[in-house]
C-alpha cells in the first residue's frame, strides 16, 4: 500500500518537473527530438520511459509551449520530429524554474523548524 | 506482438484525436521505432496505455475548454476573482481605519525588539526590492547585512526573487543600507528615517514618511496624489525619489 501511495504522489510531482525538465533541455538547443531529449533526461538522472514522454511533447505542443518540424536526417532515414520553445514555453520557463527554487527553500526551511 | 500489430492497434486507441494528429503522433513513434532495436511493446507501453496517456491530455484540455468557454462559467471565475481583491481591500481598509499599533517613528519602541522571538532575520548584502501590496509595512534601517522582520501573517524572503512580497498581512521590517526599491500598490507603507537613497512607487497606497530630523531632498513625480508635508532640502545626502499614482505621500503623524 506504502508503495503505492508513494508512486501515485511521485507520479504527480514528476508531471510538473518533467515539464520543467523539457523547457529547460530546450532552452539550451535550437531544437531536439524524442529520442535525443530522452537520452539528455536519463544522462541528468531522470528517469522516463518514452510511453510517458512522449505523450508529454505532445500535450506541450498543443499548450503552445513547444513549437515542433519534421526534418529529415541528411544521412537519410525516417524524418524525425523536432521541437523547439514555443512563445509560451519561453515566457513560462524563467517564472517555472523561479518556483522550483522558491519551493526548494520552502523544504529547507520546513526541515529546519 | 510485432511492431506492425502495435502501430495497428495504436492507432485504433487514438480515435479520439483528430486525424492529422493521429497521424503525426503514429509517424512519430514509427520513426523513433527505426532508431532502437527494442521493440514498441518494450519502449512506450501496451497500445491502450500509450493511447491513454495521449487522450488524458486532450481529455484535460477538453474540460479545461468547456469551463472557460462557458459564459456561466466566466462569470464564477470573474466574481471569484473580484470577491478575492474586495477581502484584500476590505482588510487593509480596516488595518488603516484602526489607527497604528504604536508611534512607528519611535525607533526605541518596546516593539521594535529584533531579539524577540517574533522576529525573523536573515543575511542580506545586496539591494533590496519589496512590493507591498495590500498590506502594510513599517521600515527601519541598521547598520547590519541583514534584514529582519516581524509579520502578523506570512512572509518569506527568497533570495532568489528578485522582488520580495509582502501581501495581506502587515509587517516591521529593518533593512540594511543598501540600494532599496519599495513599492507600495493597494496597501500602506511607512518609512523611518531612511539611511540609504530610495526608489519609492506608491500605485493607489500611501506612504508616511518619519524623518525624524534627518534632511532629504525629495524628487517627486505624482499623477491624481495627494503629496504633503514633506520638506526637500537640495543639500541632503539621501535622495528619496517617489512616484505617486492616485496615492498619498505624507509626513508621518502618529494616529
Amino acid at each position: 500500500m506504502e508503495t503505492t501511495n508513494y508512486q501515485k504522489w511521485s507520479s504527480q510531482l514528476r508531471k510538473g518537473y518533467l515539464e520543467l525538465c523539457v523547457l529547460t533541455i530546450l532552452s539550451n538547443k535550437d531544437s531536439s527530438y524524442g529520442l535525443e531529449i530522452l537520452q539528455l533526461l536519463e544522462q541528468s538522472g531522470v528517469s522516463v520511459n518514452e510511453g510517458t514522454l512522449y505523450p508529454l511533447l505532445n500535450r506541450m505542443f498543443k499548450n503552445g509551449w513547444l513549437e515542433s518540424h519534421w526534418k529529415t536526417p541528411t544521412e537519410g532515414g525516417h524524418p524525425r520530429r523536432f521541437y523547439q520553445l514555443g512563445g509560451e514555453g519561453e515566457s513560462m520557463l524563467p517564472l517555472m524554474l523561479e518556483t522550483y527554487a522558491d519551493n526548494q527553500e520552502s523544504i529547507a526551511l520546513l526541515k529546519e523548524l | 506482438m510485432n511492431n506492425d500489430q502495435y502501430i495497428s492497434k495504436l492507432k485504433k486507441a487514438l480515435a479520439g484525436l483528430d486525424r492529422a494528429e493521429r497521424d503525426e503522433v503514429i509517424m512519430e513513434i514509427q520513426s523513433d521505432a527505426a532508431e532502437s532495436d527494442k521493440d514498441l511493446f518494450e519502449r512506450f507501453g501496451s497500445p491502450s496505455e500509450l493511447a491513454e496517456n495521449y487522450l488524458e491530455g486532450e481529455a484535460l484540455r477538453a474540460t479545461v475548454q468547456d469551463k472557460v468557454t462557458s459564459t456561466g462559467k466566466k462569470i464564477f471565475l470573474w466574481m471569484g476573482v473580484g470577491l478575492t481583491a474586495l477581502i484584500g481591500a476590505t482588510i487593509f481598509s480596516f488595518w488603516q481605519l484602526s489607527g497604528d499599533d504604536f508611534d512607528y517613528s519611535n525607533e526605541l519602541a518596546e516593539e521594535l525588539n529584533v531579539d524577540d522571538s517574533d522576529w525573523s532575520s536573515m543575511e542580506w548584502d545586496s539591494p533590496v526590492n519589496i512590493e507591498v501590496s495590500q498590506g502594510a509595512a513599517v521600515f527601519y534601517w541598521h547598520k547590519e547585512a541583514r534584514i529582519h522582520w516581524n509579520c502578523r501573517g506570512s512572509f518569506y524572503l527568497r533570495k532568489t526573487q528578485k522582488q520580495q512580497k509582502i501581501r495581506h498581512t502587515q509587517c516591521l521590517v529593518f533593512l540594511p543600507m543598501q540600494d532599496t526599491t519599495l513599492a507600495v500598490k493597494q496597501g500602506s507603507i511607512v518609512i523611518v528615517r531612511p539611511q540609504t537613497s530610495l526608489n519609492l512607487s506608491v500605485e493607489q497606497g500611501s506612504l508616511r514618511i518619519a524623518e525624524n530630523g534627518e534632511q532629504y531632498r525629495y524628487k517627486l513625480s505624482e499623477e491624481s496624489s495627494h503629496i504633503g508635508g514633506l520638506n526637500s532640502q537640495e543639500n541632503a545626502n539621501i535622495t528619496l525619489s517617489i512616484r505617486a499614482i492616485e496615492g498619498s505621500v505624507e509626513a508621518y503623524e502618529y494616529r
